[in-house]
């Protein structure tokens, strides 16, 4: 304590010392600021003319110096032909070149400059001007120019070198802003003995010292260190290393004068790390203000509206309110207890939280993470963050509360905060360098913090970091010899070097032979650690694999242990090994899919499968980026059509999707069943087969199904690309991608270089869909590949071609029908009223089924049936609601307790109605109590745009969106074209505000 | 805290399920799918203690299953902030330790211990005690694996497949369970 204080008084002394200097003693350079200066002539009859005289450019100063020491010299030498009545000599920076002399007498001037080197006087020396008044009034005119830093002012230190990216304080600024004095961490070459002897020998043998290899580190100065020879005494406590002429304060910081072009200034804020290392590592928070940081004070744009705030300075130090508004540079605040608006400067305001509180981090290096608090001391908070769990701390001012998770994962080297997607993401495994990979545990915006494969934690700057290691389809082999791969559960051996008493981890990589482990239980580096394969017990398997390790795995499961799912839900894909032995390192089918979950804490959310392991999958939410595990049974595919994919996604990937197309097809749009399926089935499965088992009777067999694909009219359809294949569902496009590449090309090749597997037979059938299923079946089973799972009764052709084949008049008669628009999710639902816009009238054309030829026709006239179900139409009773130009949903202030309607096709809430409950105006979205449908009296969360308000009708109770009454409850009296009547709810006179303005409030 | 709540679920069956024991399908189904889980709204849903007779299902077009929509009655457990709950400590670290209270985890930092408890590592075994001289030292309550504890939530937050909780034993009566 005792040492805090003689620092602050020596702190005082400084600023005494350098800040006053100039002005305080009286020299009044800057009285020429003053008003009263500036009132009088500048420049009188009878002061002395200045003389102007060129010299050598940049040599100025040297050259006013020298006139100095001469006059000075000869100040008294009159009797010996000296004594140069010179008054002043100087300069000006913009006026390279010239010199000003002021004096009474030419003659002067001329014997003093003719002594001087540098000045040009022309030959006859006597080549100097005289100023003429307007003149010199410009010369002598000073102007104030505004200093870059100010005293007390964070800066970034660029040179020199050594200390290039260190924080500094200012503390004093030079008379003529060009330098300023810094106050900074030391960075010492470090003292020995030997190391000084060292570079006497080396400097002897004439060999030169390499310099600048290594930078010192930052520490403060301790006198102690260094042989009292070297350190000399100065005043305040003040200590200089003589052998570098360092200065250094009485703390340890080293005080250097530095040009203003040397730092970079001003910075902002600084981050608590950086001035945690600025303070020499420790940070006393509870005494941030104290120390003199001057850091964490809040500005008026870290402020929102309703945020709790407590007054840290003036008389009302320790109130706490809320933000009402704002004014100006000032936060206007609504105390507790008191009626008054009160105005603070934001640097008087502390943003308040309580333990407990859910925030998100708005600025620096944690952005845009969110965590719980923990603590607060002054103006730093500690959160636990909510997906590492790590312990942070930041300032208040930074944070907000938060309703949403986001993670590390989402920050993502900075894409969060810029938009672009970062190449790295947390768990990535990467290249450090030629012989050191590593696990990324935390992304800042600039550096990466792993695990490398030696178990030790690194921070690497991302820059570093070279690429991006796939470890999908590395093995290792357990403790049991069985094979180990990412995804896998292991049980870790108790006698392993894995921190304390971890029992169970995922793998998250496996390099060589050590395996990267993550579990929840290591509070360590993102629960990352880097164990040898040989202590690993495998537990359970990731999904995509088992089977496929041949004869090493399990054997696989029977087919039938499939049945029983329930609809729609995934079954495990733990039979795969059907696929004769090759299915190691295949993508989970389910990976990249949309899917809608159906049960635990994330019912009803949509996302995209990023991961799918034997029993859970790894589901990226559509609502928040975040990836949540789900069990398998519990996640059900969405159809092109944005509805939950009831056949079941087992079923339909079990390598006979083909036979059942027409069924699939009829069930819902048609576009669905023609575009995915001949591309799935037909195309995938065979040359899937085929690339591995080249049997000799298998192209025969395979062919005709491959060519009846490649001519369905499906297929042609698909080749003319309306704009809907396109703008639709991913798969006519993965129909289109594998078409043209997987079996086609494996299927020709084989072909070609066996001459005699029935060439013929290609290409000469033209089948039916159903036909074909036939003939590649009868081929199947004739190969004598009876052991494949194509033969599993359930997927028989015949089933498919019974159920199937729907006329196109069922197809539009199915209620999925109208459901189409689902395929444009993004189209913004209120500007498709106009006119049906390209992509919705032509979306009815290749849905129609194509399959079909003899439908063309049909297809030609299909738009017009088909447009009532064109996205514009669904927004039926929104053509009401944006009357008034209030705009597109996602533009409302959206207040709590108002009646919406769901507007997201695509979602299962599509359509039904519900009452905002809670409102996160920072994210937009909402919490939505359904009114309506299966989960009625359930809380969902929507963003704002897929919201569209229930317009009220007259003798409703209403609640106002926006404008001076927002917020406010009353009653609908009356409607007045686009505006509503409405009698606030405690107050005698009618309001008219717009119609659009108004939410129909929730009245049970 | 504990509840009884009234809830529904939406049961869709399978055709190979209708048959004489199909409304045991549906019960068990019910069960299975909803016991043992958590919303962010109603917390667990511990025990399913009540079944009303379901209604009749609705075959759906094209697919054939059943769509059953059951109202139960449930004991839910939601905790809230400021609760003060018993748990038993799963495991101590050095940022604070974990304690389960039922089937919600609740972690439990540093900064919301008693300031004055210490970290100590003995053959292994990490846990934080009172300094000796402490009044609660001579209860010889520590914080160490298996150890009952009371706590207060701080804040709750929906977690993977359930809640998590930070709790606070920095305040009186909390930590050590009185007798």
């Amino acid at each position: 304590m005792s040492d805090e204080k003689s620092a602050e008084e020596i702190a005082a002394e400084l600023t005494e010392r350098y800040t006053g200097s100039y002005n305080d003693r009286g020299y009044g350079s800057d009285y020429a600021g003053t008003d009263e200066f500036q009132k009088v002539p500048w420049v009188a009859g009878r002061d002395p003319p200045v003389f102007m005289v060129k010299c050598k450019v940049g040599r100025e100063k040297d050259i006013v110096v020298e006139v100095a020491r001469y006059c000075l010299a000869n100040l008294y030498a009159q009797d010996s032909g000296g004594g140069e009545q010179i008054l002043t000599c100087f300069s000006r920076k913009s006026l390279p070149g010239y010199l000003y002399i002021e004096s009474h007498s030419k003659a002067h001037v001329l014997s003093v400059l003719s002594k001087i080197n540098n000045v040009y006087l022309g030959p006859d020396k006597n080549k100097i001007t005289l100023l003429e008044d307007r003149d010199m009034e410009g010369v002598l005119r000073v102007e104030r120019s505004k200093p870059k830093v100010k005293v007390g002012d964070w800066v970034r230190v660029r040179r020199p070198a050594k200390y290039a990216g260190d924080l500094a304080k200012v503390v004093s600024l030079s008379e003529d802003g060009d330098s300023c004095t810094l106050r900074m961490l030391p960075r010492l070459e470090p003292y020995s003995a030997d190391s000084q002897k060292k570079d006497k020998d080396a400097n002897g043998a004439g060999a030169k010292r390499k310099k600048g290899t290594i930078r010192p580190i930052a520490k403060l100065f301790n006198a102690e260190d260094w042989p009292r020879s070297m350190v000399q005494k100065l005043p305040n406590g003040q200590r200089r290393l003589t052998h570098v002429a360092e200065t250094f304060d009485s703390q340890g910081y080293r005080l250097k004068r530095i040009l203003l072009n040397a730092v970079e200034a001003p910075i902002a804020d600084p981050t608590l790390d950086e001035i945690q290392t600025y303070l020499g590592g420790s940070l006393d928070l509870s005494n941030l203000d104290r120390a003199g940081v001057g850091v964490g004070k809040a500005t008026v744009s870290d402020f929102i509206v309703g945020e709790e705030v407590e007054v840290t300075g003036g008389q009302l130090t320790g109130m706490v309110g809320k933000v009402e508004k704002f004014e100006g540079g000032a936060v206007v605040v609504k105390l507790d207890n008191l009626e008054d608006l009160n105005p603070f400067p934001p640097n008087d305001l502390r943003k308040r939280f309580h333990t407990g509180d859910h925030v998100r981090v708005t600025a620096g290096q944690f952005a845009p993470q969110t965590g719980s608090v923990l603590k607060i001391v002054g103006t730093v908070a500690t959160l636990l963050t909510d997906v590492t769990n790590r312990e942070i701390e930041v300032f208040t001012k930074d944070l907000r509360l938060a309703a949403e998770v986001v993670g590390e994962a989402s920050v993502a080297g900075g894409r969060a905060l810029n938009g672009a997607q970062s190449r790295f993401d947390v768990f990535d495994l990467v290249q450090i360098d030629y012989q050191t990979v590593g696990c990324i545990t935390h992304l800042a915006a600039d550096a990466a913090v792993l695990v490398d494969q030696y178990g030790n934690s690194k921070r690497v700057p991302v820059s570093l970091l070279t690429q991006k290691k796939d470890t999908s389809r590395a093995v290792a082999t357990d403790a049991q010899g069985q094979p180990l791969a990412a995804g896998d559960t292991v049980f870790v051996s108790p006698a392993s070097t894995a921190p304390g008493g971890v029992r169970r981890a995922n793998v998250v990589h496996v390099y060589k032979d050590v395996v990267f482990c993550q579990s929840k239980e290591v509070v360590e580096n993102g629960g990352v650690f880097v164990v040898p394969s040989a202590d690993l017990t495998v537990q359970s398997r990731a999904g995509g694999r088992g089977p496929g390790m041949g004869s090493m795995g399990p054997p696989p499961l029977p087919a039938a242990s499939r049945a029983g799912n329930g609809p729609g839900s995934v079954a495990p894909v733990t039979g795969r090994g059907g696929f004769g032995g090759g299915g190691r390192g295949r993508r989970d089918p389910l990976v990249g899919r949309h899917v809608v979950i159906q049960g635990g804490a994330y019912k009803g959310y949509q996302g995209v499968v990023k991961d799918a392991a034997e029993i859970t999958v790894r589901v990226e939410l559509h609502t928040n980026a975040r990836v949540v595990s789900v069990d398998r049974q519990k996640v059900v595919t969405l159809g092109a059509d944005g509805r939950p994919d009831n056949s079941g996604f087992g079923t339909s990937y079990g390598g006979f999707s083909g036979g059942q197309t027409p069924s699939y097809g009829g069930a819902r749009t048609p576009s669905y069943g023609g575009s995915r399926t001949p591309g799935y089935g037909g195309g995938r499965t065979p040359a899937w087969d085929g690339a591995r088992t080249p049997g000799g009777g298998w192209g025969g067999s395979k062919t005709p199904a491959w060519d009846s694909g490649a001519r369905t009219p499906g297929r042609d359809t698909s080749g003319a690309k309306t704009p809907a294949w396109d703008s639709g569902s991913r798969t006519p496009g993965r129909f289109v991608g594998d078409g043209s590449r997987t079996p086609a090309w494996n299927a020709m090749s084989d072909f070609d270089s066996r001459p005699g597997t029935g060439g013929t037979e290609r290409g000469d059938r033209p089948m039916s869909v159903s036909d074909t299923r036939g003939q590649g079946y009868g081929g199947y089973s004739r190969a004598g590949t009876v052991a494949t799972p194509y033969l599993r009764p359930p997927d028989t052709p015949g089933v498919a071609g019974t159920v199937g084949t729907p006329g196109p008049s069922g197809d539009y008669g199915t209620p999925y029908a109208p459901q189409t628009p689902a395929a444009y999710p993004q189209t913004p639902l209120p500007y498709e009223l106009n006119a049906p816009t390209p992509a919705a009238t032509p979306g009815g054309v290749p849905q129609t089924p194509g399959a079909y030829p003899s439908m063309g026709s049909v297809a030609a006239t299909a738009p017009t049936p088909h447009n009532p179900a064109t996205p514009a139409a669904l927004g039926g009773s929104y053509g009401m609601s944006s009357v008034g130009g209030a705009g597109a949903p996602s533009e409302w202030e959206l207040q709590t307790e108002v009646e919406v309607r769901i507007r997201s096709p695509g979602s299962p809430f599509h359509g039904l109605r519900g009452v905002t409950r809670r409102v996160d105006t920072s994210a937009r979205v909402c919490g939505v109590v359904l009114l309506e449908g299966p989960r009625v009296n359930e809380i969902e969360v929507f963003p704002n745009s897929s919201l569209e308000l229930v317009v009220p009708v007259k003798k409703d109770e209403v609640k106002v969106l926006s404008g001076q009454d927002k917020g406010n409850i009353g009653s609908l009296i009356g409607i007045d074209g686009k505006d509503g009547l409405v009698r606030m709810k405690g107050r005698v006179q009618i309001v008219m505000i717009a119609l659009s303005d108004l939410g129909k409030l929730f009245t049970g | 805290m504990f509840f009884v709540k009234s809830l529904s679920h939406t049961i869709l069956l399978p055709p190979k399920a209708f048959g004489k024991s199909l409304r045991e399908q549906l019960i068990q189904r019910l069960r299975d799918d909803k016991e043992g889980t958590c919303d962010g709204r109603f917390g667990y849903i511990v025990h399913i203690l009540e079944i009303n007779d379901p209604p009749k299902g609705l075959v759906q077009a094209g697919t054939g299953f059943a769509e059953y929509r059951l109202d139960y009655r449930a004991l839910v457990f939601k905790p809230f902030r400021n609760e003060v709950m018993d748990g038993v400590i799963t495991n101590v670290m050095k940022t604070g330790f974990f304690a389960e209270c039922g089937p919600l985890q609740v972690f439990v930092s540093t900064h919301l211990m008693p300031p004055e408890m210490k970290l100590e590592t003995t053959n292994g075994n990490t846990s934080y005690v009172y300094p000796d001289d402490h009044p609660e030292a001579q209860s010889n309550w520590r914080i160490v694996k298996n150890e009952n504890v009371r706590l207060k939530i701080v804040s709750v937050k929906p977690d993977m497949g359930g809640l998590f909780a930070i709790g606070s034993i920095r305040q009186d009566h909390l930590g050590r369970i009185a007798d």
